[in-house]
């Protein structure tokens, strides 16, 4: 009995990790939209949050590292699995320091902007919301995995163009704007779209792991 | 004694289980699904209880293609078969025990003088063809369940690992049991004539007969060959053919143990002749074949776009030398024994009466008397009521009437007989002669066979290491080339950074000293409407120290223009070339577009108003032909 139990504690570990994944996201944006708002209290707890759902994520990541190894579990697929959770959490660290980089460097965004980053940030969370439903299917499903990554690749490419309309308006469309101030608000949007990219990522690597399951 | 005979039997059996072991449980064990000591207690005991309750089906098989009679004859066929296991695997050849031990029957059909059932040998190597594409079938159609099973389920992943692991398991003791109901037959089969214990052993529970404690020996011998030999084929073994995952392992082991079981289990036979379903024939099949067959199958089904056909075409050469080559090995150990060590290697059984009449007379010395052979004939029809022959017979009932009968008389009729034996003996030597010398031409064949593959395995391996070498330093090359070409990239890359960054300092300095002018013209402004001496002094200070701050603003411009000019060097010349109209300020408007400069910020660069600016892109545009929508800025940074 304890040899299943030990597979159902892990099970149930691995989902909280990808739980925390798209709580870390919710949170995320909710830091953004605060911070567009400037709600700094509210931007301040969502600093918080963060912070303890990347250091769980962690801990889970190397508990299940470690139950894998120790348990000789899942031979053929434990480095996958492995590499998949730390791509996952990847994403998350993103997430965290985009958080820390508007708390610290605290960007000048003009209002007219405001709109647009917003809109970036809730499409690239978009896609991680798409990427944790393709990863726990990983586990389960894997033939439906394809299914559900596309709608990661799309999400990935709005963010792209979306990003490139706001640098292309921050540097054509913003004559009161100092050089600083537009390499600044352009790293921003960088920093927010790189949240989709490494959702990206990981979508490759699911997209692999997921023939290798079927095959 | 028995033992010392035996002990040719049990190296057999220990080197059957040393390489069978692997088929059985190599791919959990390769896979570190289930460890080693797991694997070869679950394979010690189940090979053990299938050898010894299910054994005899197979054996009786091998039994009827020849039934080695002599112990010393049972010892050397058994001896044969293993130094053939033992060669091909030295040469890294796919051996089977199942081949081996039927080729060895058959040299000692050869050499006994006794005939080859070819029944048997019909039905075995049938089975032989039959058995890897039964395999195959079998894995195919429990590959489709399993995935099915799988798809529909849902099952978790780490769950599903678990009942894997059990699967596994439960398979792998299947696979033993299988195993050693099937193979104990080519182990222990050539013995049961000569050696097996006629006494019943109780165990309370159960009792076994000789045949079966005889093949508890032979269990036991391929448990030991699995514990202390088969781990490292174990681990190499599974990806050998083809990559396997966990199901695919599972069902390849469930289709080998499934055919070794279709062809070793007297119950299932008797349950299929019950339904009147035809005969199913209980055959010592090669583990390794049925392995094979499944792992095709597998492949098959997934395209076979990783097998190693070569390896395959491999185990086919072994499958054909390996018969060939025991068989060989046998007819002259025989011969060794039985002439070098005085040895009997056959006993005298009515086909070697009459094949062999040296043999015959030999019982006639030595009994010397009609009564005592009357007495041995006794024994032997005792001993094999269903091999009685009818040269035997006729011997028993014309040639010794009675007890009573003259001595004399019974010799008379001998000599009849030994004239007969006479003109067989001419015919036995003329096949024992021919025997011989297809043997040697065999053997020929079979060395260089051998020595084709060591020479191939040689030669394969210094293509390897050379082809290594070769990569290894192709790598090292390519590496240093790599690397030498990231320094050089990063040196132009940190010198254009570099650049880039002084000219835009270059640029917002420029800018910064234009917004001082406006500074300075306002402050003559101030001076012009200011009317208190005092205060107009104080102004001028100032304006001088300002202007004289700025004096080298002419200066810094043209330093600028000279490097923008110097930076973009390749900028200019493509320029030049796609646009030959374009006039020097033109020329430096694009470079300023290209440092992504606003247009408030070029006119401040060039002392003109934003709007001359908007003016000179326009031209600009116009002269690059740029159609409506498309961006200036982009097209020229795509130059």
């Amino acid at each position: 009995m304890a040899f299943f139990n030990s597979a159902k504690k892990l099970i149930l570990e691995i989902d909280e990790f990808f739980d925390l994944i798209d709580k870390g996201s919710l949170v995320f944006k909710d830091g953004v939209s605060n911070y567009l708002k400037g709600n700094m209290e509210r931007f301040s707890d969502n600093l918080n949050d963060i912070d303890q759902i990347e250091s769980k994520a962690d801990s889970i990541r190397r508990k299940v590292e470690n139950d894998l190894y120790s348990h000789s579990l899942l031979p053929q697929y434990r480095g996958d699995v492995l590499r998949l959770m730390e791509k996952c959490d990847d994403i998350l660290d993103i997430m965290k320091e985009d958080l820390y980089q508007f708390d610290v460097e605290v960007p000048l965004i003009p209002k007219k902007l405001h709109t647009n980053l917003m809109k970036l940030t809730k499409i690239s969370v978009s896609a991680i919301d798409a990427l944790v439903p393709a990863a726990r299917a990983f586990f389960k499903d894997p033939v439906s995995v394809k299914d559900k990554i596309h709608r990661v690749y799309f999400f990935e490419n709005e963010a792209d163009k979306l990003a490139n309309s706001i640098k292309r308006k921050v540097f054509h469309e913003s004559p009161n704007l100092k050089l600083s101030e537009k390499i600044h608000l352009r790293y921003f949007t960088l920093h927010i779209e790189n949240v989709s990219d490494a959702a990206e990522v990981v979508a490759d690597i699911l997209s692999i792991l997921a023939i290798k399951r079927i095959i | 004694m028995i033992l010392v005979f035996l002990s040719s039997g049990l190296f057999l059996g220990w080197s059957l289980g040393a390489n069978d072991a692997a088929n059985v449980f190599g791919s959990a064990v390769g896979s570190k699904m289930i460890s080693f000591r797991k694997a070869v207690i679950v394979l010690s005991i189940f090979v053990i209880l299938g050898a010894v309750f299910q054994g005899s089906g197979a054996s009786h098989t091998l039994g009827k293609l020849g039934a080695v009679n002599a112990i010393a004859g049972s010892f050397t066929v058994a001896l044969a078969a293993a130094l053939t296991v033992f060669v091909m695997t030295k040469y890294k050849l796919p051996v089977s025990t199942s081949q081996a031990i039927v080729g060895a029957i058959i040299g000692w059909n050869m050499y006994s003088g006794s005939e080859t059932d070819f029944n048997s040998l019909t039905t075995i190597v049938t089975t032989w063809v039959v058995c890897p594409i039964l395999s195959a079938i079998f894995a195919v159609l429990l590959h489709l369940l399993i995935k099915f099973l799988i798809n529909k389920s849902k099952i978790h992943l780490i769950k599903l690992d678990k009942y894997l692991r059990i699967g596994l398991l439960v398979v792998g003791a299947f696979g033993s049991f299988s195993l050693g109901a099937n193979n104990i037959a080519n182990v222990m089969g050539v013995f049961v004539t000569a050696v097996a214990p006629k006494h019943v052993l109780d165990l309370g529970l159960f009792t076994l007969n000789g045949t079966q404690q005889l093949f508890l020996i032979g269990g036991v011998a391929i448990a030991i060959g699995a514990i202390t030999y088969s781990r490292k084929i174990m681990q190499t073994v599974g990806n050998n053919i083809l990559q396997l995952s966990s199901e695919s392992a599972l069902v390849v082991v469930l289709a080998h143990a499934l055919v070794l079981f279709v062809f070793s289990s007297q119950s299932l036979q008797g349950f299929l002749v019950s339904l009147g379903l035809p005969k199913i024939p209980l055959v010592p099949v090669s583990s390794s074949q049925a392995i094979v067959g499944a792992i095709l199958g597998v492949g098959l089904l997934k395209q076979a776009r990783e097998i190693k056909f070569n390896v395959i075409g491999g185990i086919a050469t072994g499958w054909v030398t390996t018969p060939i080559m025991a068989g060989i090995i046998s007819f002259f150990a025989l011969f060794i024994v039985s002439n070098v060590f005085n040895l009997e290697v056959s006993q005298s059984d009515s086909s070697s009466l009459t094949n062999s009449p040296k043999q015959h007379n030999a019982i006639i010395t030595k009994n010397d008397s009609a009564v005592l052979l009357k007495d041995s004939i006794d024994i032997i029809v005792v001993q094999d009521n269903d091999t009685v022959n009818p040269v035997l017979q006729i011997i028993k009932s014309n040639n010794i009437p009675k007890k009573t009968q003259d001595t004399h008389q019974s010799n008379t009729d001998f000599h009849g007989n030994e004239m007969i034996s006479q003109n067989e003996d001419s015919v036995s030597f003329g096949n024992r002669f021919l025997f011989v010398i297809g043997g040697i031409v065999a053997l020929i064949i079979m060395a260089l066979i051998l020595y084709y593959y060591k020479r191939k395995a040689r030669e394969d391996k210094e293509l390897q290491e050379k082809t290594e070498q070769i990569e290894e330093s192709q790598k090292a090359y390519i590496e240093s080339e790599l690397k030498n070409t990231k320094i050089l990239n990063e040196s132009l890359e940190s010198e254009l950074e570099f650049q880039r960054r002084e000219l835009t300092n270059l640029a917002l300095n420029l800018v910064n000293k234009n917004e001082f002018l406006e500074n300075v013209k306002n402050l003559v402004k101030e001076i012009k409407s200011t009317s208190e001496v005092k205060e107009k002094e104080k102004l001028i200070d100032k304006l001088l120290n300002q202007i004289n701050q700025s004096m080298n603003i002419d200066k810094d411009r043209k330093t600028f223009y000279l490097h923008v000019e110097d930076t973009y060097d390749d900028f200019f010349v493509k320029l030049e070339q796609n646009f030959p109209t374009l006039t020097r300020k033109e020329k430096q408007l694009a470079a300023l577009l290209r440092l992504n400069l606003s247009s408030k910020e070029i006119a401040h660069l060039q002392n003109i108003s934003p709007k001359s600016v908007e003016m000179n892109r326009y031209r600009l545009r116009q002269k690059m032909n740029l159609e409506q929508g498309e961006n200036l800025t982009e097209y020229i940074n795509k130059i």
